[in-house]
Formats: C-alpha cells, structure tokens, sequence
C-alpha cells in the first residue's frame, strides 16, 4: 500500500488503541473518588484525556481527507 | 420545567418559528424544490458549514438536550462513554463510508436512501425488504418526535397550551416548510436549530456552574468529592447500568447510525463534494464535544445539589433554580427545535423513499418526475396527519418500536456496506441478512431471555447474525459464480 493511502488507517489504528485505553477502566474495582490525574479519578480522567486525543484524530483524518480532496487524490 | 412563563414561552417560539419560516421562504424563493434532484437533494449543492450543523441538528434530538443531563445525574459518568465514544468516532464512518456514498450519488444521480441498494443490488425484494424495516423502526420515531413536542409545550406552560395544540402547530410548521423548500430548507432550518441547541446548551451550563461553584469546574469536581460520590466518576456507575458489553454494544450502534438511518443518508446525498464530507469530519468532533461537554456537567454538578426522583428531571430544575424565564423558555424552544430537526428529516426521507422506491417502480413506472414529487408531497401529508393522531395517545408497541430504532435499523448495515463493496454486491446476501437480522432481533428481545446475551445489545447481536450471513451467502455465491465461469467453457457450454 502506497504510504499516502496508509494514512486514514493508522489513524483508524490509533483511533482503536485510544479506544482501548478509555475502556480499561471498565470494571475497574472503583467507586472512591482516589484523585489520577487533574484531580479526577482514573476513569473520569482517562475518559477526559482520551476522548480529546480521539476528537483529535478524527479532526486530524479529516484534514488529510479534505487536502486529498483538494489535490482531486 | 412546569413553571416556566407562558407569555416567555409563546414569544420564543413564535420567534423561532419566524425565523425558521424566513429562512424557508428565502430558500425557496433562491432556488425552486421543482425537480426530483432540487426538492430530495438539494441540487447537491449544500457546503461545509451547512451540511456539519444539518448533520449534528439531525443527529441529536430532544434527548441530548433532556435526556443526557439526566442520564449523567443517574448513572454518573460512563453515559459519556454511552454515547460520546460513538459520535467523536463519526470522522471515521464519514471517511469509509460516507464519501464512497457522495461518490455513488453523483454516479448514479441519487435522491432517496433505498436507491442506494437498487443501484447496487438491481433487486426489488431487496429494497422492499430494506422499506419494511425503514418503516417499522423510523415512522414510529417520527410520531414519538411529535408527542415529545406537544408534551413539553403543555408540561413547560403548565397545560396553557394543550397537549394537542402544541404538537398540531409544530408539526404544521414543520410540515409547510419542508413540503415547500424540500431538503434545502430542512437543512438551513438544521443550521438555526443545531446553533440554537448549542448555544442554550452551553449558555445553562455556564450560568449553572457560576452561581452554584463560582465558575470554577474544580469546584464542582470537589464538592463531587466531599460528598463521597466517587461511584459517579467511576463505573459501572452509582446503578452499576453500565458493563462492558454494553458499551460496546452502544458505541458500535452509534456508529451505524450514518450508515443506516435514512434522513442521515440523505445528507450525504446532499453535499457539495467531497471535501465537503472531509470539512465535516473536522466540525462533528468539536460540535460534540461542544454539546455533551456542557451536558456532562450539569448531570454530574447536578448530583451535588438536587435530590430528585428522576434524571429527567435535572434540566427543568436547573432551569426554574438558575436561570431567567426568558432563557429557560429559550432553552425549551430550542429542546422544540432538536426535536424539530430530527423529524422534519425523517419526514422528508420517507417521502422519498415511497415516492422513488414504492410508487413509481411499483405502483406506476411511467410516473413523471413531477407526479412523484407530488405522491413525495402526499406521503408525507398522510404521514403528518397520521403521526399526529399517534401522537394524541401513543400506543404502547409505536414508543417501544421508536426506543429500539438504534437497534432495529442497525440490521440494514451489512447490506449498506456490502453495496460499496464490488464483491459483496450479492442480492441473495442481501435479503438472507435483513431476514436473518430481523429473526434474531425479536428473538433476542421476544424469546431469548437476557442474561443468555452476556450483557450485549439485542441490535448488536442481530447484526452480528446479519454480518455473518451477509458474508457467507456473498462468498458462496461468488465461488459458485466463480465456478460456473472456470467449469462452463471446458463442458462445452456456453452461459447465456
């Protein structure tokens, strides 16, 4: 596969580990509020963080799509 | 919201309405709905900033607006993951699926959703089984639409205006500028109401966490803490609702939601080109976050403050608490509006669909452009007089039907996304998936008892069954294709 068409799947590829990441907490044993990061519990905050970083690839897929649309790629 | 200002109330919306109405008329006026391609596509014409805030207005209705601040007060913060993981994913669906639609729609000169599949399959009993499915899980969204406004009319001017004069004025108002202006006056409506949902959404939740935390979000997020409610911030939650099977079962539906729903199809259909759809991958990550954000916070500060028998009830007392009439009348209308923007593009997509896809192939193949306009127009004129009568008291199986229609519609994905596929192009996988998809979708909430889904979705597990099949028939039917081409000449015979 060419490197240029590789793009949307390493994105797709992150977008997948990030997703991974915000479902580990799922059945974590909680429900004490214990302060990780920002002063939010780790699911709060990993939920914070992550689904930043996961707009971020989408925005970012969306850039490369919209600059390949431009040069009619 | 049962003590917000009559008088507030009226004059927003009459506002709001005023505006929709302009906005109607001036598109109307620009550009005549006179042919198929104008009034069901809007002449593929629709730019970046248009078709992101039509596809968030048509995406999120009343709930997000209600519902979801409500949710995060029940359940605490794994709602987020409910939803939001779903919709930010949306960039991604619009990039694999959504531009390869564009491009067949300009292909092969689309107007309804169906036409999709008859493009690709050539098969009536496709698209008629794909037809039943749409009308069993959308139209009965369509008449829940309209209940939902005709009850927050009468509950937020305490029954000043009745029940059924609430929802029979917005479902003409939404009915006359969508018979008029077509898709492109449905979709510069989306513009006004995804702006006024966002803005009122945002404009509560600031005012919220000022008065009652001094602005500062820390705050609320301490007082969560000193108040020992951890299980909040942490799943499964205070209800422990929320599992992972479950989550997963939600983010994958949210997904096929472009793929599936009709009014969502559309839009696609709509678009300038495709940097339009690439322009929209950037705007929906931000407009969701922009939306359920705000969403969050109240349903979490919420927590800190009230002691309420239900979540649905967190925004109407954020609103009486904390903000003036004026904005909380506002916020209703724009509650009106979401609700508004879901329908009116349901409405117009089943138009579609039995003008294109019911009366002209099956009822009258000579039909002229303009005769199935006007069957679009009649549609949809029955369609509002008889959402309105379900409406006035909704029977039990038509709110059940409208809250699986995530899971329902969901059992069309196989087939939408074979179509883009040249091998999975298969009619036999197609019908085979829809009727196998649809067996273990009632199987799973008729006969299957729930703990047997170890957590996941009935929707999830029937287009599991359906993806399978899909794949199976698609293969088999291609190898005998295969072999039939490789066996015929070497046995002296010739296909015909």
């Amino acid at each position: 596969m060419p490197r240029k068409k590789a793009v949307p799947y390493v994105l797709l590829l992150g977008a997948l580990a990030v997703l991974a990441l915000m479902l580990s907490p799922v059945g974590a044993p909680e429900g004490k509020y214990e302060p990780f990061i920002l002063g939010l519990p780790y699911t709060a905050a990993t939920w914070t963080l992550g689904s930043l970083v996961f707009a971020a690839l989408g925005i970012a897929l969306g850039i490369w799509a919209s600059r390949q649309a431009e040069t009619g790629k | 919201m049962s003590d917000l200002n009559t008088a507030w109330m009226i004059g927003g919306l009459a506002v709001y309405l005023a505006v929709v109405f302009c906005i109607s008329l001036i598109v109307a006026r620009r550009r005549r709905a006179k042919s198929m391609f104008e009034f069901f596509s809007a002449g593929r014409s629709v730019g970046s900033l248009a078709m992101s805030l039509t596809m968030f207005a048509t995406l999120f209705s009343a709930f997000t607006m209600v519902g979801m601040p409500g949710f995060f007060y029940t359940h605490g913060v794994g709602a987020w993951g409910f939803v939001v993981f779903g919709d930010l994913a949306l960039a991604f669906v619009f990039y694999f699926y959504g531009i390869r639609v564009v491009r067949l729609a300009r292909e092969h000169n689309l107007s309804s959703p169906i036409e999709l599949l008859w493009v690709t399959y050539r098969s009536r009993a496709v698209t008629s089984a794909a037809v039943i499915i749409m009308s069993v899980f959308i139209i009965p969204l369509f008449a829940i639409q309209i209940a939902g406004m005709g009850k927050l009319l009468a509950g937020a001017t305490a029954g000043n205006i009745p029940y059924w004069a609430g929802a029979a004025v917005m479902l003409a108002a939404m009915s006359a500028y969508s018979l008029i202006g077509g898709l492109r006056a449905d979709i510069w409506t989306d513009v006004v109401q995804g702006i006024v949902m966002l803005v009122l959404v945002v404009v509560v939740c600031w005012v919220f966490i000022a008065k009652e935390w001094a602005g500062s979000i820390a705050a609320m997020f301490e007082a969560l803490a000193q108040q020992g409610k951890g299980a909040w911030l942490s799943l499964p939650g205070p209800a422990k609702f929320f599992s992972l099977p479950a989550l997963i079962s939600f983010f994958i539906l949210f997904l096929l939601v472009p793929v599936t729903f009709p009014q969502m199809v559309t839009r696609f259909y709509a678009t300038k080109s495709e940097k339009v759809v690439a322009r929209t991958m950037i705007a929906f990550p931000l407009l969701t976050l922009i939306m359920f954000i705000p969403a969050a916070l109240i349903g979490l500060g919420a927590t800190t403050v009230f002691d309420l028998k239900s979540g649905d009830l967190v925004m109407g007392e954020v609103l009486r608490r904390y903000v003036h009439p004026g904005v909380a009348a506002l916020f209703a209308v724009g509650v009106i509006a979401a609700a508004m923007s879901t329908a009116d593009s349901v409405l117009l997509a089943i138009g579609s669909v039995f003008a294109r896809d019911v009366y002209a192939p099956l009822a009258r193949p000579e039909a002229s452009e303009k005769e199935q306009m006007w069957a679009a127009r009649g549609v949809m004129l029955v369609l509002m007089v008889g959402g309105l009568i379900v409406a006035l008291e909704p029977p039990n199986l038509i709110v059940q039907l409208s809250i699986l229609s995530l899971e329902g519609m969901a059992i069309l994905a196989p087939v939408y996304i074979g179509s883009l596929t040249t091998a999975g192009r298969s009619p036999a996988a197609a019908i085979s998936s829809i009727v196998v998809g649809f067996a273990v979708f009632l199987a799973c909430e008729v006969l299957i008892p729930r703990p047997w889904l170890a957590g996941f979705r009935s929707g999830l597990v029937a287009v599991a069954a359906a993806g399978a099949c899909f794949a199976l028939v698609a293969t088999i039917g291609a190898r005998r294709r295969m072999a039939a081409v490789q066996g015929g000449p070497r046995d002296g015979i010739v296909p015909s």
